[in-house]
């Protein structure tokens, strides 16, 4: 699903959400229920898929014009994949390793490929990349954006 | 005093590159830190420069073990964009090779696990069952790697005897339970190597989001081929093993019963082979696909596949996303170490079943 096709909503991280009404702004496609609210609290939305007892999945990276990269956040809610999408401002994203774990390679990886950066991390180390090298490696310009 | 060890890039107990940095207290670790990206090929990078057709072939070398899991979940992933409808025959087979290379990954792993803890004729024992999985490997795709077998909208090789394919299944099964699990479930010296130790807690598994044997060895009982069905998942009976330990043994168990489970699996499906087609009418050789993501995840031997793929409307996919079960699990062992004996390490780290080659990618 291309974000840019999708309704622009106001999230309110309770219960309800869960309930994946297409009025909320969530829609099923392609195999997975996606939604794309206008705002995304990201930490916010993590401490409440995690209290929900979701499983994270993963985060995948999207390079989108003007230098940002837009984020899916995957999560499995008893078999079924639910993704948050939202796009970084100036390239950045608040980080959901702290509150997460599983994130936490994810995210380095992210900004290896995309240089995405992730504030409020501890451990900032490369994971595929040689320590050195210039993060941003699969934006199609090679440059940092 | 603490003293740093570290083990690899190449490694005494699997001959794939990384470093597992240990920090050790006498004989005791603990802490550790592990180093990954020494095999790194950004396949995800050059799947976006190929088209839909050449990147089936290019994700089968994701890995050189569950190989075919890699193609069959990108070709979900694209058929779902697609609207592509797969024969029913054409799903059988796909099974049909998954759970085949369950069995030859997790008996590829029981001999690797056996050769840890000093039990060389075990790993020999392993090693030629593991031949007999992939002979049958190889007389459906006639290949023991990379089985190129599938294609959008199906397969592209049919099984041609299922008779022979079940008599081999059972075979293999009976010494599965004749040799194998009695081995790894009462012998004194695997006890002995293997129970208490690398625990992983089941609250730990949840927060890293750890998949695959490795969550159901602590208690955790995820299973996509059960909780969300894909392909004809949904018509077979078989149990999800579940051990509560979380320990190197627990991960044994687990392994051993699923090769069980995967011997059940592949008697349905060559007893159910339906007649028809094995792959939708042929596309076009450089098929464009409607823009829009679709994702696709199965349960790999090592637990979930994930892929989202993403098109813009061309014939290269504008992004495709892999995340491999061993992205997911590997950080896990940097707390099942801590507190271990340095001398259980590699075993610890081998009972994940790691691969660096999906890891990487």
């Amino acid at each position: 699903m291309d974000c840019a096709t999708m309704p622009t909503t106001e999230l309110k991280f309770d219960a309800s959400l869960l309930e994946l009404r297409t009025e909320d702004g969530w829609e099923f496609k392609n195999g997975c229920w996606w939604i794309a609210p206008q705002t995304l609290d990201v930490r916010e939305m993590t401490s409440f898929m995690i209290a929900q007892s979701a499983r994270f999945v993963t985060i995948t990276s999207m390079e989108r014009e003007g230098g940002e990269t837009r984020l899916d956040f995957h999560w499995d809610l008893k078999g079924t994949i639910l993704t948050f999408s939202t796009t970084t401002r100036g390239n950045a994203a608040p980080s959901i390793s702290g509150l997460c774990p599983g994130a936490d390679w994810v995210e380095r990886e992210i900004h290896e490929y995309y240089a995405v950066e992730f504030t409020g991390r501890d451990n900032n180390k490369p994971l595929m990349l040689r320590p050195g090298l210039e993060p941003g490696i699969n934006r199609r310009k090679g440059a940092k954006s | 005093m603490s003293y740093r060890i570290p083990i690899g890039p190449y490694h005494p107990a699997l001959e794939e590159p990384y470093k597992l940095e240990l920090v050790c207290e006498g004989e005791t670790v603990r802490q550790a830190e592990l180093h990954v990206g020494f095999n790194f090929r950004n396949i995800e990078y050059l799947a976006e420069r190929r088209n839909y057709q050449q990147v089936i072939a290019l994700v089968e070398r994701v890995c050189g073990i569950c190989s075919n899991v890699h193609s069959m979940t990108f070709c979900l992933a694209v058929e779902s964009l697609l609207g592509m409808q797969v024969p029913e025959r054409g799903q059988y087979i796909r099974v049909a090779v998954a759970e085949l290379e369950r069995l030859h990954s997790h008996i590829l792993w029981a001999g690797i696990a056996a050769k840890l803890i000093g039990f060389k004729t075990l790993f020999m024992s392993c090693f030629a069952l593991r031949e007999r999985v992939m002979d049958v490997l190889e007389i459906i795709s006639g290949n023991r790697v990379n089985y190129g077998m599938n294609c959008f909208g199906g397969v592209v090789r049919d099984i041609k005897d299922p008779g022979h394919v079940l008599a081999v299944v059972n075979e293999i099964e009976k010494s599965i339970a004749g040799t194998i699990i009695p081995v790894f479930t009462s012998n004194s010296t695997v006890r002995t190597r293997c129970a208490g130790i690398g625990v992983l807690r089941r609250e730990n598994v949840k927060a890293m989001g750890v998949v695959g044997p490795l969550a159901r060895a602590s208690g955790v009982p995820q299973d996509l081929r059960r909780d969300a069905p894909y392909l004809v998942y949904d018509r077979l009976q078989f149990n999800v093993p579940v051990e509560s330990d979380g320990d190197v043994r627990a991960r044994l168990m687990v392994r051993a019963l699923e090769l069980i489970e995967s011997c059940r699996i592949l008697r349905q499906v060559m007893a159910d082979l339906p007649d028809g087609p094995i792959a939708a009418p042929a596309g076009v050789p450089r098929l464009k696909v409607a823009a829009g993501t679709a994702v696709a995840r199965i349960e790999a031997p090592r637990g979930e596949v994930f892929y989202s793929v993403t098109s813009n409307g061309t014939d290269v996919p504008q992004r495709v996303k892999i995340r491999t079960p061993t992205f997911a699990n590997m950080p896990a062992v940097q707390w099942a170490v801590v507190g271990a004996q340095l001398a259980d390490a590699p075993l610890i780290q081998a009972s994940i079943d790691p691969c660096y080659s999906c890891t990487d990618r």
